[in-house]
């Protein structure tokens, strides 16, 4: 056992996921604040900035502040440091924290604003707006620790040793999978601790009013603070955002490989959709059937595996039967690896039910998929929503559970982003990179017109009563 | 009075969505083609053959379309990903062995093709075959000032400190060719050498590749890594100047194998013999993954390891590796 490396790798995560859940909280208020229009800008580019590939940001800072980076004669701050991976790895992670915060606020009622004329300012935040959160951006901490204490890639690049390479290297030289299942148990039982720590039930909120708007958010909040928290948001775009953005479309060669892509791997594109959103589906419905179910670490250990490991266990165990080979086991294997997400974020939304609703509905005599439909759904949605979209993404990103068992054909665009990256194909990686940026932001697009499909197909229902 | 077949078809939809069991069915139809979508593979008619590559995919894909176009077997390819560190393969044919899906094999390295040999994962007559090679070499960044490096010793040398980039010396053809040195030079002159080179202060990248590109962009001076991913960077308009070949310059053949037991035997042996043709070593050397069609045209004196010595040694000399390059 590598005891300062696995020192390094904590410290690291750790480091990282205290300034990512600062900023993203500091986020999260700026875009809880923004005018509505401002609000949903903010949330996509929050989106983009999580879905963007690592090994890109990582690049655009390098060639900022590397060595030879244009940037470092003015700002001779070391990059390949711990300092410098703490700074990528929050700048990747960021958006974690403010999704969750922002669908933890999605709830705040006007009264809750309203109640106290003194609730404003640093009172508002200790007294509501944290208590409301604070399980939601517990989650987001431990999702982001453990996104990067299994992160190789970034300190590897960065010249910084972590923990990672112990598992790496049993597979690597020795093939050795009895010894990689034991340098990556230091990876699990951190999370778990951290995990057994957190393990809080949330408060189900009543709720008898419309979701709380901006401008009260932004009132309540104080000019000071929402200024504050809006430039932070600004530069924190920039930095995660702007410039790796700028780096993948400026070059003309980027959109010129685009048609390349599609002519060269036309299922590419699908099957990386079909997976990810086959398993976010099947997490959720999972989740929904197991809600009532004492599942809140078992569901979270396959998460805390390294992804490489679970590929092995399922290669393993499938290995002769019907499903060796086939899209259904990769689907299985990122179900069963990110059930915890799917499985929080639904059973946290059941649990934040409006009971009086309930109950006056079922005095009127709803049951079962009435009371589904029209009023636990209404509620829960956007809730259920977000679970399924950052499992989507999660599952669209990953390539170390793929890597083993995916079926011959079957590659994905993020597989295709590494190994095109490896060989230095600039061009072909940053037009994958597009795609995959489309991919992550389709359901958003679809979200978007769905809602105001409803809400067209609702108005006009309520226009012909009335008639 | 004109009839209003929009409001008509919208109260239809609004009438579905409220009854119920067109949910029911719904569910079920897209839980049907979903699953069958997914089991695709044991549905699939007409000849195929699987194969696991670790060459890189832009050079492979071409090669793999031609041969489909040629014979009619449809190729279904694993790449290997960087991002398991190449070593997803090997993985996948050791956890695969009892039942193995994947017929041919086609490795850009030999240790791992001679490590999956020993383990029995290929065909016991005519397993496996090299064809073509890269190289492991030093390469200069441009306005480097200092003489480059005549061997790899040099590279402990003051002048070099904090400018050498190499991977991680654990991984993939770096740790191929630190294990040849090692049975080069002796064990006490490579130990003496690591410590050096680990004292120096290198650049320990994640890859062959990042090493090229280090050198490229200016970060380091020189760079060990392989021909292929320096004749990358050159296409891509890095100023980079390989050094030449010396005694301690390994070379990497492509290797291609039938997997033991594997489920199309005929159409692994057409693509196994297909893979060794000239003019298919021809195209892999004109598009730069490998260096030249084979390794007895190499004028120079190269390292020649004793391979079943060499996986003998592995872990002795890995967990070595592993303390030195650790810091």
């Amino acid at each position: 056992m590598n005891w300062p490396l696995l020192v390094n790798s904590l410290l690291v995560s750790a480091l990282a996921t205290t300034l990512a859940g600062a900023i993203g909280f500091a986020g999260a208020l700026a875009i809880a604040g923004a005018n509505p229009r401002s609000q949903r800008m903010l949330l996509l580019a929050a989106v983009i900035a999580l879905a963007l590939p690592p090994f890109l940001v990582t690049n655009t800072w390098i060639d900022l502040l590397g060595q030879n980076g244009s940037l470092r004669r003015w700002l001779p701050l070391d990059l390949y440091s711990m300092g410098g991976v703490t700074w990528l790895l929050a700048l990747l992670s960021w958006p974690i924290t403010t999704l969750l915060a922002l669908g933890a606020w999605s709830r705040l009622e006007p009264a809750q604003l309203e109640i106290d004329p003194a609730l404003r300012g640093v009172a508002l935040i200790r007294w509501l707006l944290w208590p409301m959160a604070r399980v939601a951006v517990g989650q987001a901490a431990l999702l982001t620790f453990v996104l990067t204490l299994n992160n190789f890639s970034v300190p590897v690049i960065l010249q910084v040793p972590v923990f990672p390479e112990e598992l790496w290297l049993a597979l690597s030289t020795q093939l050795d999978i009895a010894r990689a299942w034991a340098a990556g148990l230091p990876m699990i039982v951190a999370p778990v601790i951290v995990l057994l720590l957190l393990r809080r039930a949330e408060i189900a909120w009543p709720r008898t009013q419309p979701t709380a708007s901006a401008t009260a958010f932004r009132r309540q909040l104080g000019r000071g603070w929402f200024r504050t928290a809006s430039v932070a948001v600004v530069l924190l775009l920039i930095f995660s955002l702007g410039l790796p953005l700028a780096q993948l479309t400026a070059s003309s060669r980027t959109w010129a490989e685009l048609p390349d892509l599609f002519r060269a791997a036309p299922k590419v594109v699908w099957t990386s959709f079909a997976f990810a959103a086959a398993a976010a589906t099947s997490c959720v419905a999972v989740g929904f059937a197991t809600s009532r179910l004492p599942l809140n670490i078992v569901c979270w250990l396959p998460f805390f595996i390294p992804g490489v490991l679970i590929g092995h266990a399922a290669v393993t165990v499938f290995s002769g039967t019907i499903l060796q080979g086939t899209a259904l086991l990769v689907v299985l294997a990122f179900a069963a690896r990110y059930f915890g997400v799917g499985w929080t974020g639904v059973s946290l939304a059941l649990r934040s039910l409006d009971r009086d609703l309930t109950d006056a509905a079922r005095l009127s005599g709803a049951r079962g998929w009435t009371l589904l439909r029209h009023v636990h759904w209404p509620q829960i949605a956007p809730r259920v929503a977000a679970a399924w979209y950052v499992t989507y993404l999660l599952c669209l990103w990953d390539v170390e559970t793929l890597a083993l068992i995916y079926p011959p054909g079957g590659e994905t665009l993020a597989l295709r982003i590494f190994n095109f990256l490896h060989y230095g194909r600039h061009a072909q990686v940053n037009a994958s990179c597009v795609i995959l940026l489309a991919l992550a932001l389709a359901p958003l697009v679809v979200w978007a017109v769905t809602k105001r499909w409803s809400a067209s197909m609702r108005a006009r229902d309520g226009g012909g009563r009335r008639s | 009075m004109s009839h209003d077949w929009k409001g008509d078809f919208k109260q239809f939809l609004s009438m579905g969505t409220h009854f119920a069991p067109f949910w029911i069915i719904g569910l079920v139809a897209l839980v049907v083609v979903i699953a069958y979508g997914l089991l695709a593979r044991h549905f699939q008619s007409g000849s195929s053959v699987v194969l696991y590559a670790s060459q890189d995919q832009v050079y492979a894909e071409p090669i793999l379309g031609d041969f489909e176009r040629e014979t009619g077997i449809r190729v279904r390819t694993v790449f290997d990903s960087e991002a398991a560190k190449t070593v997803a393969i090997a993985n996948r044919l050791l956890a695969e062995r009892r039942r193995p899906q994947c017929d041919v094999y086609w490795g850009n390295e030999e240790l791992r093709t001679r490590q999956l040999a020993a383990a029995g994962v290929f065909r016991e007559t005519n397993g496996w075959a090299a064809f073509g090679y890269r190289s492991r070499r030093l390469t200069l960044a441009a306005g480097a000032t200092n003489p480059p490096p005549q061997s790899l010793a040099d590279l402990t040398n003051a002048q070099w400190r904090g400018r050498v980039a190499l991977a991680y010396p654990m991984f993939g053809t770096t740790a191929t060719h630190l294990l040849a040195l090692r049975q080069h030079w002796g064990e006490s002159n490579w130990l003496a050498w690591c410590v050096s080179l680990a004292a120096n202060k290198p650049f320990i990248v994640d890859g062959n590749s990042v090493s090229a590109k280090f050198a490229a962009r200016g970060e380091a001076a020189v760079a060990l890594t392989d021909s292929d991913d320096i004749a990358a960077e050159v296409r891509g308009g890095a100023k980079l100047t390989a050094l030449p070949m010396t005694p301690e310059t390994l070379l990497i053949p492509n290797t291609v194998a039938v997997v033991r037991g594997c489920p199309h035997p005929g159409a692994a042996q057409k693509l196994f013999e297909y893979l060794q043709r000239p003019s298919v070593v021809a195209r892999l050397v004109t598009a730069r993954a490998l260096e030249g069609a084979s390794v007895a045209e190499v004028s120079t004196s190269t390292l020649k390891p004793d391979w079943d010595a060499l996986l003998r040694d592995l872990e002795p000399a890995t967990d070595a590796m592993k303390r030195i390059f650790r810091r």
